[in-house]
């Protein structure tokens, strides 16, 4: 279940996603450390599935990102995903942890066999919201949030 | 209408997809007369038409002809089924809006007409990074409106493509020409009137828009009408900046948005045909419960409000005193309504205002739910995420128990 209501406005706030708020900053950067992960926190696991699936989308769409732009990206995921209600949580989780059940284990894969595993998994709901997960959503001010588009790979 | 993600044309099998995750039990069980699919134009013809020929789309010559395909398929199913079908033209192929030669993530990408396409604050994140922060948010380069939105140019090719594709099945498919035009594209203005690029300039999204609407009926009439046309599909944000104006150079207000539009038309002498049908989506009346009897404007009233005496389309016939309008989205995000009781209780009670003949729901002619399974970063769905097992939500009896007069 849901607990206590909560606005858009301090949902934004609190996951980054308001345009402006300087993410790093805000949340300190960097990803987590074992001592400073809540129960609230994405694992450390799925922060690995996360960043690789990062660098995968961006090179299947030709794309640009560097280790910087991953780690910056991974950043302002675990910030928005530890403010998440639960439920969310649980479903990122088990789209990640989907992801990661591929052959070969998906962060344990170079980025072409990353690429590919994107391309040709039978888990099409699995990629398709892996893929979305790898592209927040905008937001222009502290009320509403455009929804993120889900690019094909 | 049950709106499905538009996975289900760029992921066939994905939980967007009409045949899979038991989406055609969910649409029957709820009873939803009319489902609505993405023509996902990027994804459908990632090619110019000088490399495969919109002729040439339904073959394998088109790298997107898997996508078509599932389009295709599904709204055959949805037909078989009984119900009724939209097709929602959706962004435009960076071929087809001049940004085909910027690459994401690069420099010239992000400096591409920001101010068009981020806030000023983000703009200045990405100086204070020395121009190395690519996680700046900004529009995705699919959102630029063309120049080129005559029948003759790709725009008008793509709609006359998508009447000429589904005309067989006549009034029962709807083709809706745009999403949220004033929320997704861009640019929303013209220039700044001042030497900071990122200052208000006028409002150029409206004439835009209604060159759209004009061309899509030009293509029409050549099929003698066939099917249904929606248009705009416009969003009904942001929440604050009641009343209007509110917009700025990255979105604009829906109110400012309807009227600019219809500016638009009146300035080239566009009358709408009686089956082109003004389409709207209203979340922030459902996800802040508004109306009259909440005594906070229902936005969607509004926009009926405003059409009447302006916009001739359906159901009328030569009149604009009565406008319909048809609902092409909504949805309570989870998040926002503060609990899945409250997401089920703030569908009833919009249905309940949305469903009179009068008051708030004079001329709203179709309510519609934004995803049976709901999506990461947009928590609408009247089930949990296929990826947690999909389990039905307390919306899902709402809708069921509605009658399906919509």
């Amino acid at each position: 279940m849901v607990p206590s209501p909560i606005s858009r406005r301090s949902f934004l706030k609190r996951s980054g996603l308001v345009a402006g708020v300087s993410l790093a900053g805000a949340f300190g950067g960097g990803p987590a450390t074992p001592a400073r992960r809540s129960h609230d926190d994405l694992s450390a696991g799925r922060e690995r599935t996360y960043a690789a699936l990062v660098g995968a989308v961006a090179a299947a769409q030709g794309a640009r990102a560097s280790p910087r732009h991953i780690r910056r990206a991974s950043d302002n995921f675990r910030s928005w995903y530890r403010a998440s209600l639960p439920h969310v949580r649980a479903g990122i989780d088990a789209i990640l942890d989907d992801l990661e059940a591929q052959p070969g284990g998906f962060a344990r894969l170079d980025r072409d066999h990353r690429v590919r595993v994107l391309q040709t998994s039978r888990a099409r709901s699995t990629v398709a919201h892996a893929v979305v997960l790898a592209s927040p959503p905008l937001a222009f001010d502290a009320d509403d949030a455009m929804r993120a588009s889900a690019a094909a790979v | 209408m049950l709106v499905l993600d538009p996975n289900g044309t760029i992921y066939p099998g994905s939980d967007g997809d009409y045949r899979a995750h038991g989406n055609q039990h969910l649409a029957a069980d709820m009873g939803f007369p009319w489902v609505k699919f993405w023509a996902v134009w990027p994804v459908i013809q990632p090619k110019p038409p000088d490399q495969v020929p919109f002729s040439l789309l339904g073959t394998s010559a088109n790298p997107g002809l898997r996508n078509l395909q599932a389009l295709d398929a599904q709204v055959a199913c949805a037909r078989a089924d009984g119900r009724k079908v939209v097709v929602c033209a959706w962004q435009f192929p960076v071929w087809a809006n001049g940004t085909a030669p910027l690459k994401w993530n690069t420099r010239e990408e992000v400096e591409f007409f920001p101010q068009d396409r981020m806030t000023r604050a983000e703009w200045d994140k990405w100086v204070a990074s020395d121009r190395t922060d690519y996680t700046v948010k900004r529009k995705e380069l699919i959102y630029r409106i063309p120049d080129d939105l005559s029948p003759a140019g790709a725009y008008g090719r793509w709609i006359r493509f998508l009447i000429d594709r589904y005309l067989g099945y006549g009034t029962n498919v709807a083709i809706e020409i745009m999403n949220e035009p004033s929320l997704q594209m861009w640019p929303q203005q013209g220039p700044s009137a001042t030497s900071d690029p990122f200052a208000a300039g006028r409002v150029t999204v409206g004439s835009k828009v209604a060159k759209m609407i004009r061309t899509a009926q030009t293509v029409s009439i050549a099929y003698g009408h066939p099917l249904l046309l929606l248009a705009p599909g416009g969003d009904d944000g942001p929440r604050g900046n009641d009343p209007v104006p509110g917009s700025t150079r990255q979105r604009t207000m829906y109110a400012s948005a309807v009227r600019v539009t219809l500016d638009g038309l009146d300035a080239i002498g566009f009358r709408a045909h009686p089956r082109y049908v003004w389409s709207h989506h209203n979340y922030t009346d459902l996800e802040h419960d508004l109306g009259a009897d909440t005594g906070v404007r229902n936005r969607a009233a509004h926009v009926r409000n405003l059409l009447v005496g302006r916009w001739h389309g359906w159901p009328q016939t030569g009149q604009s005193d009565a406008p319909g309008v048809f609902i092409t989205e909504g949805g309570a995000r989870v998040n926002v309504a503060g609990s899945l009781d409250l997401q089920a209780q703030r569908i009833r009670r919009n249905w309940e205002r949305m469903f009179r003949d009068d008051a708030d729901g004079a001329g709203i002619e179709m309510l519609a739910q934004y995803l049976s399974y709901s999506a990461p970063y947009f928590d609408t769905g009247v089930c949990e995420p296929s990826s947690v097992g999909g389990s039905k939500r307390p919306a899902y009896d709402t809708w069921k128990g509605l009658p399906a007069l919509f």
